[in-house]
């Protein structure tokens, strides 16, 4: 579906960010792209939606190339959340940041109030129409800028770190709507630095580092690489495979809960 | 340049202001810009400030143009074109080689500016680059939710008030915060001290007496 | 003596510099503004004089604070903008500030400042301001210059009315939302509430600790229900204590009536009492506070306020007029105890979220305060970068000896590091005891338990189910630990029981 071949980019001229960046995303993946801080994780992103320009290679949308095309117009298949919600809302109300994106894209008045309640009824703001966006809670902001982005009717929807700052029950509120929207069809890439939810959500992992693709593959090959491999990706494993490795026997668990399950069943048994 | 304390920069600043004025003739004024400007490029301000320069340069032809379109005389354009630059150009290289850490210190302790207004001048510029920052995210916001800008002027009034508005709001929101900090880090006491030393050396005095004798000079002479 | 439980103190709302703070951010905004601005056939508002007209409408500084604003104006439009002729704007900048305030002032109680609804004293100061503004600049250069009369009169000043009728259209723009915003938060002056005066009173702590709130209730300004309710809460010395609760349940509150903020600031009914070292708060004021506690807010951001990362640290210190030595010592200090040493000279605008964080830290650290609180510190921080922050209040509390006081949600990080955890629920403290109590009285009364770290859940489910360990899971040797010690109570059940059934 989205196919990018050779990029390379750096805001420097002279100094790469990275080089040789070739990967495809399918429909109907759950893709978490991760590494160090200053790895490119969220400029790979930004090249995708048209906010950068590669200094080399080409990107394709269902075969037609965009590397030429503006962030405007990518809009219309790729929706992007950024990592503080905030900073990009602008309008009065809830109802009404939801509907820019359609606005611009010359909707009628009909279809863009058809899209916005569809789109807050979808993630769960529906009560929150007529709010003023800064004064809502962190969760809360996240949900509109979701929301803002569905309205774009995109098929892809790519999230900058949409679990840090949020609390516990905010992050699971969260990671519910995305497994509900991923099985509605939507494809997702989440760039986090959490390794519960990469190891537990997503279908595959893209690493970034040593300025290119560093791993790319599912996460169950990825967190039983050694941990000192991890460690030089910017890596940690997390706690579910951590302990169901120090259980003879138990297997590769992806989530406590599975370690749970299978512990108490291998104890039972 | 960089040796002189701010007191003695302003001073300078000051002086070669009122020799602009003092000089009628086009031919002292061309002198004096060069010689500023050579200055500048000697305290490698010339490459890094080329920008502000140029601007001042536009600005200076404007104005004598607007001169010559009043009076229909070519050689009192060139003189207020000419003055004009020679009394900007000195203020580039005022804030091109003072800290404005240094700068506030000389102007709350030399020039009795009341330190809350000087502390206002540098955190505004503190927020500044912030503010530029938030007003590209919403914009690149916009860009990603299908608003395109190219041509078309309503839209793009239009998108500069829908950045305004979030901005102003922001920045209201964040000045309790600031005012609270504020008050947490004992602003406003009475006994204030500066970290930067900023008091008058041998070289600031050399430099002073040497101003004050070009100054006295140029009126007896003029 | 004072019963603490009777003691009852009232503040009004908002600091003594929001006209500091709100004319800074807006001149700020000014000069952004005027770089970006569209213009309407090559003539563009002035952003500046709109944003201080807009500040002065707000705040209603005095005149000499309003001529000053002018002046920080004027300071900036010859910074930013490389001013072609800066000594105009030095004095027009105050003539029209001034001209702002003047207007402000003589229409508050004029009948005709409403004309169909809308109050136009936005309108009229913006346009007058710019005149006078304007009118300042040009005649200045008109006579330093010496330019022509007919250029003077027929074309600069209709220049100069024409940018102020923009400017008359823009300042109203900018000035309602903020004025609505103002009055929302209730931060107009209203000067309805009272602030009492506890000074002639002896109040003496019932118990003996660094901080200790006791019996304290809190009312918001103008809340007929309290945000904190019945508190009692001490802090001792060497703790580190980590606050936390669902979201709404009044923990950064509790966090800022440690440093006399409430209701010192945000104004309201303070009931019983906090102390610090023993002293009531509400007979000291916050920056006497502020060199027992040093508090790093959640938008720490905004309060670092100075250009580079020296100057930021010196800020206080300089405040309090400690001499050039000390303060070089000092910083010296504090950049090694956090870790920002090779940084001094960076512009705070270039460093990133963690090392921002740092240098809030490093600012508060610098006054010496032997408490350090910190207000949701990881909110925008990645997880790596929480990390990194944990073991740096981790090594200021263990080796430096600083008490730590942490307000956050996001337990997982700091649990290796606390050794108290108080849950607030609904304004009131429900738990307060070690780590491992208070988690473990979350989980069993179902109190904001998606906060809990998954291997503590999971720990507390195992044993649910009837496979208890030694020791709590707070991290995950001890989980490892505790698994194993599972398989082993197994295995030894197993031969038990199979030896049973064999016999």
């Amino acid at each position: 579906m989205l196919k990018v071949e050779n990029l390379r980019f750096g805001y420097v001229p002279s100094v790469d960010i990275f080089r040789h960046v070739t990967f495809t995303i399918n429909g109907g993946e759950f893709i978490a792209i991760g590494g160090k801080n200053g790895c490119g994780k969220t400029t790979i992103t930004r090249l995708l939606v048209g906010l950068e320009t590669p200094t080399e290679g080409r990107m394709y949308y269902n075969g037609t190339d965009i590397t030429d095309m503006p962030p405007s117009k990518r809009g219309q298949f790729i929706g992007y959340v950024f990592q503080q919600p905030d900073r990009q809302m602008f309008r009065p109300t809830v109802a009404t940041e939801v509907a820019f994106g359609p606005e611009s894209l010359g909707r009628s008045k009909a279809e863009v109030d058809c899209i916005v309640n569809e789109v807050l009824e979808k993630v769960g703001i529906s009560h929150l129409r007529d709010a003023y966006p800064p004064t809502l809670r962190r969760g809360e902001k996240q949900r509109v800028a979701i929301a803002s982005a569905l309205a774009m009717q995109s098929k892809i929807l790519i999230l900058d770190e949409p679990t840090s700052g949020q609390d516990g029950k905010e992050t699971k509120d969260l990671l519910l709507l995305l497994r509900q929207l991923h099985e509605e069809g939507l494809t997702i890439l989440l760039i986090t630095h959490d390794m519960e939810i990469m190891a537990a959500e997503c279908t595959r992992a893209i690493i970034m580092g040593h300025q290119t693709v560093a791993f790319d593959g599912t996460p169950d090959t990825l967190f039983i690489k050694s941990a000192d491999e991890l460690h030089d990706l910017g890596l940690t494993r997390p706690p579910s495979v951590e302990l169901s490795l120090a259980v003879p026997g138990l297997g590769y668990c992806k989530s406590m809960d599975e370690l749970r399950i299978r512990l108490l069943a291998q104890l039972e048994a | 340049m960089e040796r002189l304390v701010p007191l003695t920069k302003i001073l300078m600043t000051l002086a070669i202001s009122a020799w602009a004025i003092l000089l009628r003739d086009w031919q002292s004024l061309l002198v004096l810009v060069i010689v500023e400007l050579i200055g500048l490029a000697v305290f490698g301000i010339l490459v890094k400030q080329y920008k502000a320069i140029f601007a001042l340069f536009t600005f200076a032809v404007f104005l004598g143009i607007v001169q010559f379109l009043g009076s229909h005389d070519m050689v009192s354009a060139i003189v207020a074109g000419l003055r004009m630059l020679s009394m900007t150009t000195v203020f580039i290289a005022l804030l091109g080689t003072t800290k404005l850490q240094d700068l506030t210190a000389a102007l709350v302790t030399q020039c009795k500016i009341p330190y809350e207004y000087a502390f206002m001048f540098t955190a505004a510029l503190r927020f500044v680059p912030d503010f530029i920052g938030e007003s590209k995210a919403v914009q690149e916001a916009q860009a990603c939710r299908g608003l395109s800008l190219e041509g078309n002027m309503v839209k793009r009034m239009k998108s500069y008030a829908s950045v305004i508005q979030p901005l102003l709001l922001k920045s209201l929101g964040r000045s309790e915060t600031m005012a609270l900090s504020l008050e947490l880090r004992g602003f406003g006491g009475k006994n204030h001290s500066f970290a930067a030393s900023v008091g008058l050396k041998a070289v600031d005095y050399a430099v002073i007496t040497g101003l004050v004798v070009i100054t006295i000079a140029l009126i007896i002479i003029l | 003596m004072e019963r603490i439980e009777d003691l009852v103190y009232t503040h009004q709302q908002g600091g003594q510099f929001r006209w500091v703070t709100v004319s800074t951010l807006l001149l700020a905004l000014g000069a952004i503004l005027h770089l970006v601005s569209p213009s309407i056939a090559g003539v563009t508002p002035n952003w500046m004089i709109a944003t201080y007209c807009v500040a002065i409408l707000l705040t209603r500084p005095s005149y000499g604070q309003t001529l000053g604003i002018g002046l920080v104006a004027a300071f900036l439009t010859i910074l930013t903008s490389k001013s072609a002729f800066p000594y105009g704007n030095l004095l027009s900048e105050p003539g029209g500030a001034l001209t702002a305030a003047l207007v402000t002032r003589a229409m508050v109680n004029m009948k005709w400042k409403r004309i169909g609804g809308i109050d136009i004293t936005s309108i009229v100061s913006g346009f007058l301001a710019t005149v006078v503004s304007g009118g300042i600049f040009v005649t200045l250069l008109w006579q330093v210059m010496g330019l022509p009369n007919n250029v003077y009169f027929f074309v600069i000043w209709p220049m100069v009315l024409m940018v102020a009728a923009l400017n008359a259209a823009i300042t109203p723009i900018l000035y309602i939302p903020a004025q609505k915003l103002f009055a929302k938060r209730g931060m107009l002056p209203t000067g309805d509430e009272k602030t009492s005066n506890h000074s002639h009173l002896t109040i003496l702590p019932e118990r003996n600790a660094k901080i200790s709130i006791e019996h304290m209730t809190y009312y918001h300004p103008k809340a007929s229900s309290p945000t904190l309710e019945n508190i009692n809460l001490d802090v001792h010395d060497g703790d580190f204590l980590v606050i936390t609760g669902p979201a709404g349940c009044g923990k950064s509150t509790l966090c800022m009536a440690m440093v006399g903020a409430v209701p010192k600031f945000y104004g309201g009914r303070l009931e019983g009492m906090v102390f610090v070292e023993g002293k009531a708060t509400t007979q000291m004021d916050i920056p006497d506070l502020a060199n027992h506690i040093g508090v790093v807010l959640a938008d720490y951001d905004t309060q670092l306020v100075t250009m580079t990362v020296r100057e930021e640290v010196a800020f206080a210190m300089e405040n309090r007029g400690y001499t050039r030595d000390v303060i070089e010592a000092r910083s010296r200090e504090v950049f090694k105890q956090v870790g920002l040493e090779g940084l001094e000279e960076r512009k705070i605008t270039s460093l990133s979220g963690g090392q921002r964080q740092r240098l809030a830290i490093a600012s508060v650290l610098a006054t010496n305060p032997s408490v350090l609180v910190l207000d949701e510190p990881t909110s925008s921080l990645d997880p790596e970068g929480t990390a990194e922050l944990y073991r740096l209040v981790g090594s200021l509390n263990k080796e430096y000896g600083i008490t730590v006081v942490v307000i956050d949600h996001d337990l997982h990080a700091v649990l290796p590091y606390a050794n108290r955890m108080a849950l607030m629920v609904q304004g009131r403290v429900v738990c307060d005891s070690d780590v491992a109590t208070t988690l473990r009285y979350m989980y069993e009364h179902d109190i904001y338990v998606d906060a809990l770290p998954s291997v503590f859940t999971t720990y507390m489910q195992l044993e649910q189910a009837g496979y208890g360990s030694d020791e709590p899971w707070l991290s995950i040797e001890s989980a490892i630990k505790g698994l194993h010690h599972i398989e082993m109570a197994k295995a030894i059940e197993n031969s038990v029981h199979g030896g049973g059934t064999h016999a």
